[in-house]
């Protein structure tokens, strides 16, 4: 595999404005992406994960200028994206394509396969006028369709079909690096295999790079080559992929883990189970943004940030996180401040009492 | 035996399918009763529209409707005149024929000079949003802050009044409608992923408003328009009933209107045809437009 970067990215921020008041001012920002830095290698296949609002959407949005960032550097082949003039960056999505998560949603209702991938060869201009429809034909080959459904409209394909036109939209102008938003989430998990197969082979074929948005971690540890895990707008883990599945050291990545089905019914893994929920990225906590559900977090956390670092210096890969206490509680020296596989459990027990508690008051009235 | 000429599938297709969608569209307005009746009331008024329009010199079909035969005055309606005949002895029945072009040109008219700017407004200020949002839809506030009829009076007083300053005037009143509509719609459509998905390609932005956007929000636009020309009707000939519209003798409905109103008790024929006629003319409208909502809905596709 070349090891050149294709895509580089420093530090990148993106804080929507929240507007209120009498005039419209800006009141508060919602700090989606919170200065994220990572790269990407020629041919290799990034996951980003993470639960949702984490901002995994805003970031490949945010590369690709859908949505203009706020701050930071987006390097594409050594060339900076983010200070393009609208001409540049018009030449530029000729390389950059992306797959939407709702196949009904991404498509134009009212134009043909045909039409739809006219026009993006059209927009690029990529392809000869006279050999387009015979680009069109093999392009709906390679993602799978029939040379028959060329001139259907969207309403007459199923979901996982309009998602091959997606893909088949995204390759016609042969692009470098696609990101996948949610690209199989809303399929069938048959269809989802189907559709990840192809998304492999078209890599294989066409040395395709991917970024890959997805909050499933099967899927993920299917395709990805590397993951990075994300929360509220900050890296927390990223490392390979065998890596990460294998030894996680995030506590957060631990409990995003666990939450993993298991196909077998008699064996219970041991979940953690979070307490609380994902605060505000309007006003993120300070230090350590897991603190406030974080079973192992110490008031060192609640002031300093923890910075990504590669903790395991024998491990020859990358595996980099970032949490004070990644080795230590590793090794056992740090522990948890609270049990934190039983808390479901504690909560279930809770619930029991306050019914039978319920149900004496219950009788006593009767008698 | 599968790849039979594959050459000709695709040339035959397009065509097909948009007279199927065609028919698609029209066997559910046809399942529609009301709607059909009002379309059908309106291809008839349309051709009589056209002989009207066609005769000049107060002549409709050869006779002229605006001959006055004072010993006729005021007759209520019989087999000679079916609709009775007004203060100067003029058939109203003809009279109405007549006067059926005015009515509907004003209104039709109207909404389409209102539509011709309103919707490239409205694309406007929802698809660029910002501060040129803010100050179209600002402006357009200020228009729809003032009463229709109002707004129609002020303007023709200083234009004067005629057919085209009448029609100008209920434009603008109507300006503000479409442009809200169209920015709501716009608003909602550029959103959806496959916009992104074009400006992800590099599309230009009047690629993506002509062909992504504009074709996708065309049935808000049509049902409004539709319903939209009863209103301007109605406001037209509310305007000539107060005599700021068409001049007399032109046998517009709502000068007509004003003509019988001093003869309410004695002759109420005068008032009540031509008021009954702007009932049904704005009633089809109303029902036809209804029927093309429920039609091009695409969320009752099938």
């Amino acid at each position: 595999m070349p090891n050149n970067t294709l895509l580089n990215i420093e530090n990148l921020e993106q804080h929507f404005p929240i507007k209120g008041g009498f005039f419209g001012r800006t009141v508060n920002h919602v700090k989606a992406v919170d200065g994220i830095t990572f790269e990407i290698k020629e041919g290799e296949t990034v996951a980003v994960v993470g639960e949702s609002g984490c901002g995994k959407s805003t970031t490949g949005r945010a590369i690709l200028r859908l949505d203009e960032p706020t701050n930071g550097k987006v390097e594409f082949q050594g060339k900076d994206v983010l200070s393009m003039s609208k001409d540049e960056m018009r030449k530029m999505r000729k390389d950059m394509q992306i797959i939407f998560q709702d196949p009904y949603a991404s498509l134009n209702p009212r134009k043909t396969v045909r039409q739809t991938l006219w026009e993006a060869m059209d927009i690029q201009n990529v392809v000869p006028r006279k050999e387009r429809n015979q680009r069109i034909v093999e392009l709906m080959e390679t993602v799978g369709l029939q040379r028959h459904q060329i001139d259907r409209y969207p309403h007459e394909f199923s979901g996982g079909q309009r998602q091959r036109i997606g893909i088949a939209r995204a390759l016609s102008v042969n692009p470098k690096l696609i990101i996948c938003d949610e690209a199989v989430s809303a399929l069938d998990v048959s269809i989802q295999a189907q559709v990840l197969n192809l998304l492999k082979r078209l890599q294989k074929e066409f040395g395709l790079t991917y970024l890959f948005i997805s909050h499933d971690l099967g899927v993920v540890r299917h395709i990805a080559d590397r993951i990075i895990v994300m929360y509220l707008g900050k890296i927390v883990e990223i490392g390979d992929t065998e890596a990460i599945f294998n030894n996680p050291q995030h506590p957060y990545t631990k409990a995003l883990l666990s939450a993993i089905p298991v196909p077998d019914p008699r064996n219970k893994s041991q979940r953690i189970f979070l307490r609380g929920d994902v605060p505000s990225p309007i006003n993120p906590p300070t230090g350590c943004r897991f603190h406030t559900r974080c079973p192992f977090a110490t008031d060192l956390c609640r002031t300093d940030e923890p910075h990504l670092e590669q903790k395991n210096p024998e491990f020859d890969g990358q595996h980099e996180v970032a949490c004070h206490f990644a080795l230590d509680i590793q090794s056992g020296k740090h522990e948890a401040q609270y049990e934190m596989y039983n808390v479901r459990e504690v909560l279930d027990d809770e619930a029991e009492d306050a019914t039978t508690a319920e149900d004496e008051a219950f009788s006593k009235t009767e008698k | 035996m599968s790849n039979v000429q594959p050459s000709q599938v695709p040339v035959q297709k397009p065509a097909n399918r948009r007279v199927e969608n065609f028919k698609d569209f029209f066997s559910k307005l046809k399942k529609n009763k009301a709607a059909l009746v009002g379309l059908y009331v309106l291809i008839f008024f349309f051709f009589v529209s056209i002989f009207g329009a066609l005769d000049s010199n107060y002549h409709f079909l050869g006779v002229n409707s605006n001959a006055t035969n004072l010993t006729d005055k005021l007759l209520g309606p019989s087999a000679q005149y079916w609709f009775g005949t007004d203060h100067l002895g003029r058939d109203i029945f003809y009279r109405i024929l007549h006067g059926m072009y005015i009515t509907l040109g004003v209104g039709f008219a109207a909404t389409f000079m209102a539509a011709l700017v309103g919707v490239p407004i409205g694309i406007i200020a929802g698809y660029y949003g910002g501060w040129v949002d803010t100050v179209i839809m600002r402006l357009m506030d200020i228009l729809l802050a003032f009463p229709g009829i109002l707004l129609a009076l002020a303007i023709v007083s200083v234009l004067g009044g005629s057919t085209i300053n009448v029609t100008i005037a209920i434009a603008i009143g109507a300006l503000p409608q479409f442009a809200r509509i169209v920015r709501g719609s716009t608003l909602t459509t550029k959103k959806l992923e496959y916009v992104d998905a074009v400006r992800a390609l590099g599309a230009r932005d009047g690629k993506i408003i002509f062909q992504h956007i504009l074709p996708n929000i065309m049935s808000p636009i049509i049902v409004n328009t539709t319903i939209f020309i009863a209103t301007a009707i109605l406001s037209a000939a509310g305007l000539s009933f107060l005599g700021l519209g068409v001049q007399p003798p032109t046998p517009e409905w709502g000068a007509m209107l004003n003509d019988g109103r001093n003869y309410m008790y004695q002759a109420a024929h005068i008032t009540f045809f031509p008021g009954i006629m702007i009932v049904i003319v704005v009633l089809a409208f109303n029902l036809f437009g209804d029927g093309l909502r429920d039609a091009l809905d695409p969320k009752a596709k099938k």
